[in-house]
This record gives C-alpha cells, structure tokens and sequence, in this order.
C-alpha cells in the first residue's frame, strides 16, 4: 500500500480566486497540502483563508509571524469563520517569485475530533526590507467532528495567477 | 506507483570538500533533502551549507528566516542577494566531531520554466556541545531554468567531515 497517494494537482492555467477540492475519500489517515500561490494585487503579501467543508464557523488559530530582523508578532483568534491560510506572493516582490507552504491535517476523518491544522508558509523576495518577505508558521483548529470532505483556500485579495499550484496528497499509515 | 521515490544518497567515508546531486531528473512536482552534517570548521560550533543550483554563482540568491538557540531571545536573517543560499544547519569541528546538525528542505517548483526554485527549510543544529538551535528558513533562486544539479559546499569549514549524510527525494504530483 503506497504511503503517499495524489488526490489532486491543480496549476492555474489563468487566474482564480478560490481553490477548492471536494468529494476528498475518507481512506486516508491524514491529508498534506503543498501550495506554491502568487497573486495580481499590487502587494508584497495576500493573506488566504482556509475552510473545510463549506463550513464557516468553528475555527481558532494561533500563529507566528516573522517579517523583519526584529519584527515578531503572535497571534491567538478563537470564534473565527476561517483559519488564517497561507499567505501569497504579491505583484510587488521578484517577477516568478511564488509564495510557498506545506500544510498537514492529521486524522481529518476521524468522526471522534476536532480537526488541527498545522502549516509552516514562506513568502520569499528579494530584499531583506520589513514587511517586504514573512515567514509564517500557524496552527489551526477547526472544532468539529465532521470528516473533512472538502477543502478551500480563498485569497482575501486580487487573483491567484497563472501557475499558481496546488496538490493534495493522502497519506497512509500501516495497515 | 510510488509519490515519493529516493533519488541519491551521499554518505561521507571520508571528509570530503563538495557534494554534487546532478542529473536530477525533471519528472517530479517537489524535491526534499535531509541531511545530517558536520564540517572541520573549528572558528565556532555551528556553520552552514552553501547551496548553489546549476552551476549559478551569482548574485541570485535570497534567503530568510527565523529561530532560536536560547530561552531568552528569537533571532531572525535576511539577505536579499548572494552567490549562494545557504541550508542549515551543520555542526563543526568545534564540536569534536561528535555532533552532527540535520535539516529537511523542500524544493519547490524546481522544474516548472514559469516559476523560480523557491525552497523552505527546518532545521536543528547543536551548536556547542550543550545547546541546540531550532530554526525554519526559505530562500529562492532567482531563476525560471529547471534545476537539473546542486552543489554543496561548507559555508565556512573546508571539508564535510566523515559520516554526514545526505539524502535527495523526488515527490510526484500524478
């Protein structure tokens, strides 16, 4: 039985707003996502939000935020209607430069839990200026039991572009 | 059909100036590396790894990131362009030779002409004997060329030492 398996490779071949997988089977033991996202807004930086779903309650998360030589901030939100996604490259950083992350959903069809999200996500570029790269690690609840069957990362401005990917793979544990 | 397939695995008999990966083939979606590695440099307890793609030594290099090595302070590093960019964290010579740092790198978009290699990295490195510093980095080639070989050099030591290892993955993404 393999250990990783691909649900789905999406590459933008024009812009978009949304990406979203449905009808994810419930065979696995725990989903990985591995984005690579750049948008046309006229920033160094977009922010995405991440549901499952469809649903638009539920959600807390905490993250760390680095984005200058001494620039840390931390942040706890509960109640959310989303977990703060990766966040994407702007049109303002180096030309071709995508903003990449790895997200892990561990147990998402376990019907006893609540479902965590964990992500790391580098906005990389080309000068060292504050607020001008991030590095963003978060940590997400989503508190239902529901089996995760669906999954969206919306960004919260301008289009994802062209070549903007997105793959979702399933991951095995031992039989 | 395997998603994730070894490609190479380098393990050092002997202390060793440069590793090379070259040939890699172009057929996977991302590239992962680990690694467990000291150098012979013996200025501190820590060095890094410079990391050069396809034979390009110029200034198209970027890299940040952010950790910590203590309980009072967080650090964070930038450099907006360089020859190299550099892969955390190995340890050194300092160190008696006993203590290797690991990290695991993910290469994005590595052979897609529409987008340059962008890479993020975590790492742990011991760093003198009692401590360790935890770490997570990105970095970016300023380069569209599918990357088809890297090269490895000490940052500061001039050799890796005996028994570092690394290892270079392909994952697919159909």
């Amino acid at each position: 039985m393999a250990c990783w398996n691909v649900i789905d490779h999406t590459e933008l071949s024009g812009t978009a707003t949304i990406w979203t997988k449905d009808s994810i089977p419930s065979s696995y033991d725990h989903l990985c996502v591995k984005t690579s996202q750049r948008v046309d807004a006229s920033v160094y930086e977009q922010s995405t939000d991440l549901t499952f779903n469809a649903s638009g309650t539920g959600y807390s998360y905490t993250y760390i935020n680095t984005t200058g030589t001494s620039t840390y901030t931390s942040h706890r939100a509960s109640s959310q209607g989303r977990i703060l996604g990766p966040y994407s490259s702007g049109a303002s950083t180096l030309a071709d430069n995508f903003a990449v992350s790895t997200i892990w959903i561990p147990n998402y069809a376990n019907t006893s839990n609540y479902k965590s999200v964990m992500f790391s996500n580098k906005v990389e570029n080309n000068t060292h200026t504050t607020n001008q790269w991030k590095i963003l690690n978060v940590s997400g609840l989503w508190s239902n039991t529901d089996a995760i069957d669906e999954i969206k990362i919306e960004t919260s401005g301008g289009n994802f572009v062209q070549y903007s990917s997105f793959t979702l793979y399933g991951i095995n544990g031992a039989a | 059909m395997a998603i994730m397939e070894s490609i190479e695995t380098v393990y050092l008999e002997q202390n060793t100036a440069t590793v090379t990966f070259d040939s890699i083939p172009s057929t996977y979606e991302y590239l992962e590396f680990r690694m467990s590695v000291s150098t012979d440099y013996t200025g501190a307890g820590y060095d890094a790894i410079k990391l050069n793609f396809n034979g390009d030594t110029g200034s198209n290099y970027s890299e940040h990131g952010t950790g910590a090595y203590s309980n009072t302070s967080i650090w964070a590093h930038g450099v907006g362009s360089q020859a190299y960019v550099n892969i955390y964290r190995a340890s050194a010579l300092k160190n008696a030779g006993s203590e290797y740092g690991n990290g695991i790198v993910t290469i994005y978009d590595y052979a897609n002409s529409n987008k340059n290699t962008t890479l993020q990295q975590s790492f742990a490195g011991v760093i003198g004997g009692y401590y360790t510093e935890a770490a997570t980095y990105s970095g970016s080639w300023d380069s569209t060329a599918a990357v088809t070989s890297f090269v490895l050099d000490p940052l500061n030591g001039s050799n890796f030492l005996r028994g570092s290892e690394f290892s270079l993955y392909g994952i697919k993404s159909s």
